[in-house]
């Protein structure tokens, strides 16, 4: 698995990802077969290609009895049902789902077969038999293809409630001989997560994956891939939008609303505050000597200046700064080998944030989107991380020299 | 039966099974076992299958497999590759050994348990009586009696079984008789256990005289087995090693042999590269 952003699938993402790797941003794509179906998803994996990008396929199982989107487009679609009545599948049935699995792979060309797995749950032991029977016709797929398995830890709010819930739903995970592991985590609900503890475990479990000696694929990163290059992963799945900022089981659960967030005004994503910034309102309160260290430009950001505030900027421009600034900030973050400098560096980042963010409060304005909410915790977790996990990074280092 | 071999001589038995040195016609020297009747059948089918499917130099090779049968008993008789040298729990009783020869070993032998991983089998006992060291040093793993194939439907019942192998090398999830939590971890665990008695002549967790619970408490709960002067005064890479191989929490173990393996060898270059630099007055 190569190190980087990895471009994670939404609505509309497939032209997006393209755009973001013709520009150097990007190590690979992950598709998603509730965004788009089987038929233009073969259309574009040669694409990625040509850009030397690697092609994944997030088989998306995590609540198998639903199906939303165009998942019932694809030929797993067979397979999507309860827990209890894929727990009953014989073992001529799970050979067939790998048939199924190795089928879709091969025709885009994907680097790694990607596990289907439910949500792990806590104390749901039926549902840890079930991802290893899962994983075994995914192994038979990649094995058959001669391509890596990745193990699919994705682990519900239960799993992660607690650090004790938590580690007994990884070892489960990882008790599959996998190569590696496409990891997710459900925060609670909040636009970006901010609980310290919380934040903690998430840290603690990427770490312990990380620990493995494997590669780890974070799904459904965003924003918080910050956190997860800084304890260890490898790759960091990015999109430019919000449901992609965490995984949230509510994405496969069929919606009664039309979503889409009408016609809020664009948000301006600014690495240095690691947060979202409303354009032009926000933008236009703010002191120029302070809008000057918020900004970052990238290709898509050329109507947002300094200067002028008032310009208009279109939302699906926003998006792609979006995309461009985390890819570019992550991407380059990324050339530190050593995790404790990682972690060093990240923390500085989350620091001056906080720093950045006091001075424009101090100045009377209060960001929407609660933006400052949450940095200086993932601070405090990374603090905790390099106190309480010592060994860990020990043994990181130790695998990386 | 066997008529085709020459007997050589009786070699150490295990609870389950005879073993005997024996040559063919053509002088090959082999070893000879013979299971006894009540053994389970079904476990010795997965130990041939198991064997069967690997040809690594650190993993002894079986070369036939029989059975007879008469009206009052079946016996079933092994032909393996005879491993000239000692067992490992001979050589332990020279330890500590040297760092080299720590390194090197026991890289060679996570080698083995990596050719077991790749078939998905865990050993489930390992310990020092299943391991040889070949007269050139070489480690090989040998007797796979309740070796499991971790791809089989069995992999997640919960009933007896998982107590099955030697208490003095059991991971915290063999004491605990978890089937469900067993696992490549667990064969980590007790290389652990070995590693750390050829690093320091002593087992990390028994003593002469403890009981069973004591053991099993000393495993599962006690988490200070590691802060002794002697282990702080492994090497650091070593010591570091040790501590994730001996994890309570499966989770925090060493995630595979290959990695212990690569860990070792990193151990290991960087300790003859300390060995080999020159004195700086």
């Amino acid at each position: 698995m190569r190190r980087g952003v990895w471009h994670q699938f939404g609505d509309r993402s497939q032209r997006l990802a393209l755009e973001q790797l013709e520009n150097g941003n990007g190590v690979g794509v992950i598709i998603s077969p509730r965004d788009l179906s089987l038929e233009r998803a073969r259309e574009y994996a040669p694409q990625y290609a040509r850009y030397d990008a690697e092609v994944l396929l997030d088989p998306q199982f995590f609540l198998p009895e639903a199906s939303v989107g165009l998942l019932p487009s694809w030929p797993m679609k067979d397979y999507r049902a309860s827990v209890s009545a894929l727990n009953a599948l014989s073992d001529q049935e799970i050979g067939h789902l790998a048939s199924v699995l190795e089928s879709v792979n091969r025709d885009l060309n994907t680097s790694a077969v990607i596990s289907p797995a439910v949500l792990y749950q806590a104390g749901r032991s039926d549902i840890q038999d079930l991802n290893a029977r899962l994983f075994r016709a995914a192994k038979l797929a990649a094995d058959t293809i001669g391509v890596p398995v990745l193990g699919s830890a994705v682990l519900a709010r239960s799993a992660t409630s607690s650090l004790n819930t938590l580690e007994t739903s990884l070892s489960a995970a990882t008790s599959l001989p996998a190569d590696g592991w496409y990891f997710a985590f459900e925060f609670n609900p909040a636009r970006i997560p901010h609980d310290q503890d919380e934040v903690y475990r998430f840290c603690y479990g990427a770490l312990k994956l990380a620990c493995s000696g494997k590669p780890v694929l974070h799904g459904y990163a965003g924003p918080v891939g910050l956190l997860s290059l800084a304890t260890g992963a490898t790759g960091i799945g990015i999109g430019h939008s919000q449901n992609l900022w965490g995984f949230s089981p509510e994405r496969w659960q069929p919606s009664s609303g039309t979503g889409g967030g009408g016609n809020a005004p664009p948000r301006y994503f600014s690495p240095e505050l690691w947060g979202t910034i409303v354009y032009p309102d926000e933008f236009a309160r703010i002191e120029s000597d302070v809008l000057s260290r918020v900004v970052f430009q990238t290709q898509y950001s050329g109507q947002v200046s300094t200067n002028d505030p008032f310009l208009s900027w279109s939302r699906w421009n926003a998006n792609k700064h979006l995309v461009a600034s985390i890819g570019r900030t992550l991407t380059d973050l990324g050339e530190e080998r050593s995790i404790r400098a990682l972690i060093s560096t990240c923390r500085s980042r989350l620091q001056a944030s906080v720093a950045l963010h006091s001075q424009i409060y101090s100045a009377g304005i209060e960001l929407a989107d609660d933006t400052a909410r949450y940095q200086a915790a993932w601070d405090v977790a990374l603090a905790r991380v390099e106190t309480e996990n010592g060994n860990d990074l020990d043994l990181i280092e130790l695998m990386s020299t | 039966m066997f008529s085709q071999y020459d007997f050589v001589s009786t070699l150490t038995p295990s609870a389950q099974k005879a073993a005997f040195h024996v040559k063919d016609d053509k002088g090959f020297d082999l070893c000879l076992k013979i299971v006894s009747p009540d053994y389970d059948v079904d476990r010795l089918g997965r130990e041939i299958e198991a064997l069967q499917q690997i040809n690594h130099p650190n993993v002894v090779k079986l070369y036939e497999y029989t059975f007879s049968s008469t009206p009052s008993s079946v016996r079933h008789y092994l032909v393996e590759e005879f491993i000239e040298g000692n067992d490992l729990e001979d050589e332990l009783q020279t330890a500590p050994w040297e760092l080299a020869r720590i390194y090197t070993t026991f890289a060679e032998l996570a080698d083995g348990l990596t050719a077991l991983e790749e078939i998905d089998v865990v050993h489930r006992d390992l310990k020092p009586q299943n391991v040889r060291i070949r007269i050139d040093g070489h480690p090989v793993i040998i007797d796979f009696g309740l070796a499991r194939h971790l791809n089989l439907s069995d992999l997640t019942r919960t009933d007896e079984g998982a107590g099955l192998g030697t208490p003095l090398y059991f991971a915290p999830e063999q004491f605990l008789g978890t089937k469900r939590d067993i696992d490549r971890r667990t064969d980590l665990f007790a290389f652990g256990i070995m590693l750390f008695q050829a690093a320091l002549g002593r087992h990390p967790f028994f003593e002469p005289g403890i009981t069973y619970p004591e053991l099993r408490s000393r495993v599962c709960e006690n988490g200070d087995s590691l802060e002794s002067d002697d282990f702080n005064a492994l090497p650091k890479k070593l010591q570091l090693i040790l501590r994730r191989l001996l994890a309570r929490e499966r989770l925090s173990r060493l995630g595979s042999a290959a990695q212990t393996s690569a860990l070792l060898r990193k151990a290991g270059k960087t300790h003859e590269e300390r060995r080999l630099a020159p004195v700086r007055r």
